[in-house]
C-alpha cells in the first residue's frame, strides 16, 4: 500500500497548498444551496399541487387546475433529471430570450422536479389524514385551503416526514448531474483535483465520505424533528 | 329559523333522501330517528351542505344555502355541527381548538372591513367634499380578538369543568371528554342552532350520560338544536318534537309524548317495538 500513501500525500498537497479546499467549499455550498432550495420550491410548489389535487372537483376551475397538475407531475416524473436540465439550459430558458446560471437553472429545475414528487408524497400525507379533520374545520366556517394550511397539512407532515427525508436525500445525491449545465458541485471540485494529480482514487472516495457525511447528519436531523412534532400524540 | 323545502340527495343512483319538508323554528330541539341507513345523517349533514343537496331548498335565516353560489363558509359559522367521532383538532391543544375558528374569522373580518376603509378613502379623495362616504368605525384590535376568544374559551372549559385540560391535546383525553369540547367548539361561534350527528354513538356507556346532561343545559338555555340521536330516553325528555326518517322521506313527526305512546305509521310501531 505504499502507493496508496504516495497518493494521499498527493491529494493533501493539492487540497491544501493548491486551494482544492476553496474548490471543494464551493462545491459543497452549491450542492447544499441547489438540494436545500430545490426542497424548499419543491415543498412550496407540492403542497400546491396536493391541495389541487385533491379539491373536491365540482366546478370547472378545480377541473382545468387538476388536469394540468396532472401532466405537471406526468412530464417532471417521466423525464431524467439530466434531461430536464439540458433542456431547460439549451432549450426552453433560450427560446424564451432568458439568461441565466447554471447554478440558477439547475436550483430552478432541482425546485420543479421535487415538486412533482413532493406533491405525490404530500397528497398520500393529506389522504391519510382522517376526513373528519377538514370536516370539522369546514363545520366551524373555515374555507377549504384555510382548514388545509391550519389543521390537514400539519399533521400530514407529520406522516410524510420520512419519506420527505427521503425525496431530501435523493436532492442531495442527484446534485452530481448539475455539471452538465455548467454548475460547480461537490463532483466538479474533486473532479479539478482528480485532473490536476492525475490521481482520482483518494478524490473520489473522499467526495463518497463527505457524501454520506452529510446523509447521516440529515438522518439525525429529520429523527430531532419527528421527535419535536411527536408532541400532540401521546401523553407526555 | 331553517325552512327546508323538498331536500332530496342521491349518490350516483342510489337516492338517498327523496324529498324531506320540515321547518325549524328559533329554540326548536328536534330530534331525528331511524332504522340505520335511512339517510338521517345525510338529512343532518345537508343541513349545513357538508353533502350539498341534489334537489330543494335550504333556507337558512332567508338565504337558501343549497344554492351552489351562496358562500356557505359565512352561513356555516352560524351553525355549529357536532360529530359521532368528534373530529377535534389533533394537531392543536384543547384551547387551541376553540379559539381557532373564533380568531381566525375575527381576524380576517377585520382586515376585511380595514381594506374596504382603504378602499373608501382612496375612492373619497375624488369625490366632492359634501360626497364623500363614511369609513366603517373600527372598534377592536387583533390583539383584542385572541384576547376575548381566550376568556370566551376558558369560561365554556370552565363551563364543563375542563379548564385544567386547555393545554393538553385531544389525544389524551377521554371520549366524554372529547366530545363535550367539540360541543363548546361549536359554541364558541355563538351559532343560531347546533347540529348534532349521533354524538353519544362512539361513546362508552358510562360516558353518554355526561354529553347528554351537557345537551340538556343547552336545550334548557333556549339553544336551537338539531339531534340525530338512538338515545330514545334522551329524545322523549328533551326533544319538543320528535322525526322519523325511513328511505328517505319522513314518516312521522309529533310531540315526543304522543310519537313514544301513540305512533301511527305502521313502519314507526315496528322500529319503536324493536328498539324500546
Amino acid at each position: 500500500m505504499g502507493n496508496f500513501d504516495k497518493k494521499i500525500a498527493k491529494f493533501i498537497e493539492i487540497f491544501i497548498d493548491q486551494n482544492g479546499y476553496v474548490k471543494v467549499m464551493e462545491g459543497l455550498q452549491n450542492t447544499l444551496l441547489i438540494a436545500i432550495s430545490g426542497l424548499i420550491i419543491g415543498i412550496v410548489i407540492g403542497t400546491l399541487i396536493a391541495t389541487v389535487r385533491v379539491f373536491p372537483k365540482y366546478k370547472t376551475l378545480p377541473k382545468v387546475l387538476n388536469a394540468i397538475c396532472t401532466f405537471y407531475v406526468g412530464f417532471f416524473r417521466g423525464t431524467p433529471m439530466t434531461v430536464q436540465l439540458l433542456l431547460f439550459y439549451y432549450v426552453l430558458l433560450p427560446l424564451m430570450g432568458i439568461r441565466i446560471t447554471g447554478l440558477n437553472v439547475s436550483i430552478l429545475v432541482f425546485g420543479l422536479n421535487s415538486g412533482a414528487y413532493i406533491s405525490e408524497i404530500m397528497r398520500s400525507g393529506i389522504q391519510s389524514v382522517d376526513i373528519g379533520q377538514m370536516e370539522a374545520g369546514r363545520a366551524v366556517g373555515l374555507s377549504f385551503p384555510v382548514t388545509m394550511m391550519k389543521i390537514v397539512i400539519p399533521q400530514a407532515v407529520k406522516n410524510i416526514l420520512p419519506t420527505m427525508g427521503n425525496e431530501f436525500i435523493a436532492l442531495i445525491k442527484e446534485t452530481s448531474v448539475v455539471s452538465f449545465v455548467g454548475a460547480a458541485d461537490l463532483y466538479v471540485a474533486f473532479n479539478y483535483i482528480g485532473s490536476n494529480s492525475y490521481e482520482f482514487m483518494v478524490p473520489y472516495l473522499v467526495m463518497a465520505i463527505i457524501y454520506i457525511a452529510i446523509v447521516m447528519l440529515i438522518t439525525l436531523g429529520i429523527k430531532l424533528m419527528e421527535r419535536g412534532l411527536a408532541k400532540s400524540d401521546r401523553r407526555h | 329559523m331553517i325552512d327546508v323545502i323538498d331536500l332530496k340527495k342521491s349518490f350516483g343512483k342510489n337516492d338517498v333522501l327523496k324529498g324531506i319538508n320540515i321547518t325549524i323554528n328559533k329554540g326548536d330541539i328536534v330530534c331525528v330517528i331511524g332504522p340505520s341507513g335511512c339517510g338521517k345523517s345525510t338529512f343532518l349533514r345537508c343541513l349545513n351542505c357538508m353533502e350539498d343537496p341534489t334537489g330543494g331548498s335550504i333556507i337558512f335565516k332567508g338565504v337558501d344555502i343549497a344554492d351552489m353560489k351562496v358562500d356557505i363558509n359565512a352561513h356555516r359559522r352560524h351553525m355549529g355541527m357536532v360529530f359521532q367521532q368528534f373530529n377535534l383538532f389533533n394537531n392543536k391543544s384543547v384551547i387551541q381548538n376553540i379559539m381557532l375558528a373564533p380568531v381566525y374569522l375575527g381576524i380576517q373580518d377585520l382586515k376585511k372591513v380595514k381594506r374596504h376603509n382603504a378602499v373608501l378613502k382612496f375612492t373619497n379623495l375624488f369625490r366632492a367634499k359634501n360626497k364623500k362616504k363614511e369609513l366603517t368605525p373600527i372598534t377592536t384590535t387583533k390583539a383584542q380578538i385572541r384576547a376575548e376568544a381566550k376568556e370566551n374559551a376558558l369560561k365554556l372549559l370552565q363551563r364543563i369543568g375542563l379548564e385544567d385540560k386547555a393545554n393538553m391535546y385531544p389525544a389524551t383525553l377521554s371520549g366524554g371528554q372529547k366530545q363535550r369540547i367539540a360541543i363548546i367548539r361549536a359554541l364558541a361561534m355563538n351559532p343560531d342552532v347546533i347540529l348534532f350527528d349521533e354524538p353519544t354513538s362512539a361513546l362508552d356507556p358510562e360516558m353518554v350520560g355526561e354529553v347528554l346532561d351537557l345537551m340538556k343545559v343547552l336545550a334548557q338555555e333556549g339553544m336551537t338544536m338539531v339531534i340525530v340521536t338512538h338515545e330514545m330516553g334522551f329524545a322523549r325528555e328533551v326533544a319538543n318534537r320528535v322525526i322519523f326518517i325511513d328511505e328517505g322521506r319522513i314518516l312521522e313527526e309529533a310531540e315526543p309524548r304522543e310519537f313514544f305512546d301513540n305512533p301511527k305509521n305502521p313502519r314507526l310501531k315496528e322500529f319503536l317495538s324493536k328498539v324500546l
